[in-house]
């Protein structure tokens, strides 16, 4: 008995290593998607500032 | 959410629902096995077969996810498009993963019925040349920086390395060999009340493998986006 739960063991965890690998990296492209979007908002807003047409809007702070 | 999301959102839970039922037949339902002259195996090795049922088709899994590679890998050859350079490595990653389980569960199974872990079988010693080949795959795609580069290089390492899993599965029929060979030309080795359930599982599996890619060719679609974006950031 106890090798058929060991076999079966084995399996399901080279699964389940992969299912967790997988969501470990979509959560980390999330975060890095994330990062980016507010990098790219700081870099808007930076360029805005620099123009010097500038106007704040309400939107954009 | 998109309509492809949903599709996968419920792909996914169909094989997770599917794997459970896979379990409870492999464990509950299927007849116990008989030795070739209708004996009783023992208690060990009688439980010790139900791994077949999850064994056979992860090899069958990770057999199919190498082909899988090897067609992409032409594919990408041919066209040059990112897509199959993608599904080549999603589906050598999960070739890999099953790997690791047919080798464990493998070995596992080894321990009754040969009384040892491990021993050097034609089809033990091919099915770790196959892993240790695809895990130089990896080894390859992680020492090149260009994509292109990489994706050129890996192809033709994908197709050339597809080589070794004909000879594993033919391993057991082409030499001397204490693995079981469970079907050739003339026979089926497992009774008509095992069949059902093997053939269930090998399905299961499969479908399994199609989730799988899908979700690992969505991750590497994302990582690819956000690389672009880097690149249009400047960062």
């Amino acid at each position: 008995m106890i090798y058929m739960v060991a076999g079966y063991l084995i399996i399901w965890l080279a699964s389940f290593a992969f299912i967790i690998s997988l969501v470990q990296r979509q959560r980390q492209l999330r975060r890095e998607i994330e990062a980016l979007r507010e990098m790219a908002g700081e870099d808007k807003v930076t360029a805005a500032r620099e123009t010097p047409e500038y106007k704040p809007s309400p939107t954009l702070r | 959410m998109q309509r492809s999301e949903q599709t996968l959102t419920t792909l996914t839970v169909i094989a997770g629902l599917a794997v459970l039922v896979a379990a409870y037949l492999a464990l509950v339902v299927a007849p116990p096995a008989l030795g070739p002259s209708g004996q009783n195996l023992g208690p060990d090795l009688t439980a010790a077969q139900r791994i077949i049922y999850f064994h056979v088709p992860s090899a069958w899994v990770s057999m199919l996810a190498f082909a899988v590679t090897m067609v992409a890998s032409i594919g990408y050859l041919r066209t040059g498009n990112q897509r199959w350079d993608i599904a080549a490595l999603s589906s050598a990653e999960i070739g890999i993963a099953f790997t690791i389980a047919v080798l464990g569960s493998g070995s596992v199974w080894a321990k009754p019925a040969w009384n040892t872990w491990w021993t050097w079988d034609p089809r033990l010693t091919t099915y770790t040349i196959v892993f240790l080949l695809y895990v130089s795959y990896f080894m390859l795609r992680g020492s090149m920086d260009d994509p292109a580069r990489r994706a050129r290089f890996a192809a033709v390492y994908g197709i050339f390395a597809f080589v070794s899993v004909p000879i594993t599965f033919f391993s057991i029929r082409w030499w001397r060999t204490i693995h079981p060979v469970l079907f050739d030309a003339q026979n089926f080795g497992l009774s008509s009340g095992m069949k059902p359930v093997f053939f269930y599982c090998l399905a299961t599996f499969t479908l399994l493998y199609m989730v799988f890619l899908l979700h690992r060719m969505r991750l590497e679609e994302t990582r690819e986006e956000v690389e672009e974006l880097k690149e249009q950031l400047g960062y």
